[in-house]
Order: structure tokens, then sequence, then C-alpha cells
């Protein structure tokens, strides 16, 4: 579905992103992990064409930069870190919005269609008790799962979260993901994440890409690409060693 | 939802009531007064042809058709246009306090009609447009200059910065347009006309050269409603939805200076208009652009016809500047904006 092919990104001089290749195909899990600073949000600016890179982007085998914005939306949803609202929009509302891409009508009415792709997001997100609320009287935890509801409602093909748990407690971080799961085995979708959790990686991703310094360390099935040793050879830390002291704490 | 509908629907009605109550007045208070069945039966005939008016003094319908019907058509014009303006920038910056007088478009608009008036440039063909083309292209080249200047200086864009560098440049603007009609022309009536605004110029020609480019501008900007929506998620959002926001943005942006440098050009500066009628219909109705702009162009007719009203009859036989009676409102609410909008970002 998603084939990224030797990606390089350049920034005053400085090498972002050196020769990155890899493919992202139906009901995959794709979590990309690694260092602040390593380049896995450029990653995914390069594939929205928000940055200058060499290499090649395929969508379904189409070069991304001759797809028009408005029919990639059609098949790539992104989640974004940061929401700010300055209007006391309701949460049906933003959730609506969802289905612009798809809007034929000049007022920008929503068609039957669009509403029971609404309803199924926000059945799935579990927010259909907020529909009324407005979004600045919910909790973080609340509104992140309402922006996923937008990109679910979009319907795309993939959908790119970068760190979509940032500033969640570990039983929000878990029903994102359990909600992430279920969409994607249920709708045969695929799914491409920046998380910094490994053992949210090793508990969700079917596959994985390590990158330190814009290269690649590892890529490929989770079993082969996040071992003890691609781990320590991104982070420097050794993680057996690291969890078993961490699990001694909790005997 | 179904409910807040119904309720955006009726609140609708009931606005062009009241609006269509608020002409009638208007035309019928003044000088000269008019009994209110008069403008009414006049009105319905010579726009409708229906009923008799053989009863009713030649003069007197001469000062509804020439005088007065002009000058009301002229501030809903002006109030509708302003509004829809103030409502598309809130939109387009995410910020519930921009409009056309506090980014300095406006008060642009007036240095490129005073320079226009002063200097006597007449366009081309296009004389009679002369003055209001030349104002939509400074009031276009000043929000350009302001939003360019605040993104060197603030890359995020935020509320606070894009309103001091659009109340500097406004104030700058208006120092330079009162200057040149100073060193122009010693007519100091006209500073005031160009600084706080005033309709008592309208007359039908007017009303004939600036309905069509209400119309239009006003079409495009109706077929914008779902784009503004998204844009309520941030620029990014926007694009990841699947709308061009470049184009987007600077198509409206152009438009909506059009609105407002048309308006200056017929009236001159009437500061508020677009910052307060939009926050009032946020406050009213849903926060969807389909019913946003539809709401502000309505209460914007509706507000610029009273508040001229009310600076026609306050001193009479004098006028007030209308200026004046907008600000006045148009401070007070600001204030109320900015206390809430900064609450609510210290709860966050």
């Amino acid at each position: 579905m998603l084939k990224v092919n030797k990606l390089s990104v350049k920034l005053n001089n400085n090498d972002i992103l050196n020769d990155i290749s890899f493919n992202v195909d139906n009901n995959d899990i794709f979590m990309i992990i690694g260092p602040n600073g390593s380049g896995k949000t450029t990653i995914v600016k390069a594939i929205m064409g928000d940055v200058k890179y060499t290499g090649s982007i395929e969508l379904n085998s189409k070069n991304i930069k001759k797809i028009y914005v408005s029919d990639i939306s059609k098949h790539i949803g992104v989640l974004m870190q940061n929401h700010n609202l300055e209007f006391d929009n309701t949460v049906y509302d933003i959730v609506s919005l969802g289905r612009y891409t798809y809007i034929k009508d000049m007022f920008g009415n929503l068609d039957d269609i669009d509403k029971s792709m609404i309803e199924e997001a926000m059945e799935l997100t579990d927010i259909k008790s907020l529909r009324d609320s407005s979004i600045n009287s919910i909790s973080g935890g609340e509104l992140q799962r309402v922006f996923l509801a937008l990109v679910l409602a979009q319907d795309p093909d993939i959908l790119i979260l970068d760190e979509p748990t940032n500033h969640l407690d570990l039983k929000h971080q878990i029903d994102i993901f359990d909600i992430l799961k279920k969409w994607s085995l249920k709708e045969n979708k695929a799914i491409i994440a920046i998380i910094h959790d490994l053992n949210l990686v090793y508990k969700y991703a079917t596959k994985s890409l390590l990158i330190k310094e814009g290269k690649t360390i590892s890529c490929g099935e989770i079993k082969n690409s996040l071992t003890r040793e691609t781990i320590k050879e991104t982070y420097d830390i050794d993680i057996f060693e690291w969890m078993k002291t961490l699990l001694e704490n909790w005997k | 939802m179904l409910k807040k509908m119904k309720f955006s629907n009726y609140i609708f009605l009931f606005s062009i009531a009241i609006y269509i109550i608020i002409c009638i007045v208007s035309i019928s208070v003044g000088s000269v007064k008019i009994p209110f069945s008069y403008t009414t039966r006049t009105i319905l005939n010579k726009m409708f042809n229906i009923g008799n008016i053989s009863d009713i003094s030649e003069t007197i319908i001469t000062i509804i058709i020439n005088i007065r019907l002009p000058r009301v058509i002229m501030a809903s014009i002006v109030g509708a246009s302003l509004s829809l303006a103030g409502a598309v920038m809130q939109g387009l910056l995410k910020n519930p306090l921009a409009d056309g007088s506090s980014l300095g478009v406006s008060s642009g608009a007036s240095i490129g009609a005073t320079i226009a008036i002063a200097l006597g440039i007449s366009l081309p063909i296009l004389s009679e447009f002369s003055i209001i083309i030349i104002s939509i292209v400074f009031a276009f080249l000043s929000l350009f200059i302001v939003l360019y200047v605040v993104k060197k200086i603030d890359p995020k864009m935020s509320t606070n910065t894009v309103i001091l560098a659009g109340v500097i440049f406004s104030m700058f603007a208006s120092s330079v347009s009162s200057l040149i009609l100073a060193i122009f022309s010693n007519d100091t009536k006209k500073i005031v006309f160009w600084t706080l605004g005033s309709l008592s110029s309208s007359s039908v020609s007017k009303v004939v050269i600036i309905l069509p480019i209400f119309l239009i501008c006003v079409t495009y900007i109706l077929s914008k409603i779902a784009e503004l929506n998204v844009f309520q998620i941030g620029e990014d959002g926007a694009k990841y939805l699947g709308v061009n926001t470049k184009k987007t943005k600077i198509s409206l942006f152009i438009f909506s200076s059009v609105l407002v440098g048309m308006s200056v050009a017929m009236t001159g500066n009437i500061g508020f208009v677009g910052l307060v009628i939009p926050s009032i219909v946020r406050m009213l109705v849903k926060t969807d652009y389909k019913y946003i702009l539809p709401f502000s162009m309505i209460l914007g007719a509706c507000f610029l016809c009273l508040t001229d009203l009310i600076s026609r009859i306050i001193i009479a036989p004098y006028e007030l500047p209308i200026g004046t009676v907008t600000s006045l409102f148009g401070a007070v609410i600001f204030i109320y904006i900015l206390y809430n909008f900064k609450k609510r970002k210290e709860v966050i």
C-alpha cells in the first residue's frame, strides 16, 4: 500500500534522514522507534509532503507527489500531537470535520454515509455520550479520543499517529491502542505510529523500524527487528538488564 | 443537536424580522418624520408593484427612495461585509479578536482612499471604481504586511502578537492618511470621515456600484463553508483532511480584503463591526460556519443600520460620526472577549 524507498532528507546540509526504506501493507501496525531527534517525525512530514526529500514514496504504486492533497486525504489520515481550539465547538462538530474530503454539498452538509461513518467512529472510540459536550469541557484523554474519532471518520486506508499517547496515562494509552488494533483488524487497515514506549510496541506492533541519527538500525517483522541487540544499538541501553531491575521493584 | 438546529433556524427568521423592522424605522425617522405605513407602502409599491401610493406626496416618496433607502441599503451592505470579513479572518487565523480594524486592514484601505482622493487619481476605463479599487489593493497589502511581519516575529502567529501588530499598524496607517489629508486638503471634516466613518454620502449610484462586488464576494465566501469549518482545527490539520490550505487561505483573504476595502472606500473607517458581530453570533448559534456566516451578515446589517440611526438622532440636527457609536459598543465587547479568552487559556 505504502512503499518508501531510499528516503533521504537534508536540512541546511545536515542529514536528517538517510536511505530509509520500508513497506506498509493492509493490517500492518508499523511502529517507528528511535531517540529524540532521530528523524521520526520527518518521515511523517515527508509522506505528507511537508519537507523536501530524495528517494521515492509510493501510495498504491503511484508517486505520492503526483496525488492531489484532497485525494491523499482519502487514503491517509494523520492524528496530530497537539490540538488547540479557540472556539467552543461540540464533540460532534469536531468529529464530523473528518468527512470534509468526501463532502459534495456546496454548503458543507453531510449525507447519510457521512453521518453513519461519524456514528461508527464515535462508537468505536466510546465518545457517544459526549456528543453535545463542548470541546473545552472534556479531559485530555477524552479529547485525544475525539481527535482519533475524527481521523477514523475520515476512513483512511493508512492511519499515521505521531506520539498519539504522549500526555496520556497508562490506562488511556492502552485504551487508544486497543481501539486502533480493533479498527485495523476489522476494517483491514494499516497503522503507522511513532512511539516511545517499547512495551506498547511489543504488545501491539506487527512490524517496526528502529532509527538512530536518521539511519536505519533494523526494520521488519517485530520479532526480528525489535530485539535486545537492536535496542542496545539504538538507545545504548541493555533493555533486558533495565527491565529486570524494574521488575524487581514490583515484586 | 436537532433541537439546536431548529433553534438556529428560529433565531435566523427572528433576526430577519428584526432587520426589516429596523430598516422601516431607520427610513421613517429623521428630520422629516414619515409614518411607518407610508414607508412600508412606498417600498412595497416601488419594489414589487404592490398597492397604490397616490395619496403619498411626491416629496416623501423622493426622500424615501432617493435618500433614506440608499443609506439603509448602504449600511446593510457595509455592516454585512465587515462582519462577514471579520468572521472569515477570525476563522482563518483561529483568532477571536481578528477583524478588519484590529488587523489594520481598514486603516490601510483608508490610506489608499485618501491617496486616490488627494492626488485625484483616476484609473483609465474604471474611473468610477478608482477609489474602491485602490482601497481594496491597499487593504490587501496591509493585511499581507501585517501577517508577514507577525510570521517573522512569531512563527506560531499567536493571538496576542497578531493583534498587537495589527493595532500598531492601524495607528500608523490612520496617522498617515490624516497626514495626507492635512497636507493635500485643508478640510478637517474629511479626516473625521476617514477615521470614524459616515454613511451620509450614500446614494443610489454608490449602491449600484458596490452591490455586485458584495454579491460576488458573498457567493465565493459562502462556497468555502466546509473549508472554514476544517480550519478550526488548525492549518496542518486542515491540510491532512484534504484542504488545499494555501489556495484557500489566500483566496479567502483576498475576498475579505475586497469586502473591507470596498466598505472603507464608501463609508470611511467604521471600527469594530467585524469583531463584535461574529463574536455575538458565536455565543448564539453552533460554531459551524453554515450558521456563523449568514448570521454574521444579517446581524451586521442590523447593527450598522441601528448605529447609523443612533448617530443621526442622538444630537440632531447634527450627525455623530458612526464609528463613535460602533467603537463605543465594540471596545466594551472586545475587552469582554479578551477577558473570557484569557481566563479559558489559564484554566487549560
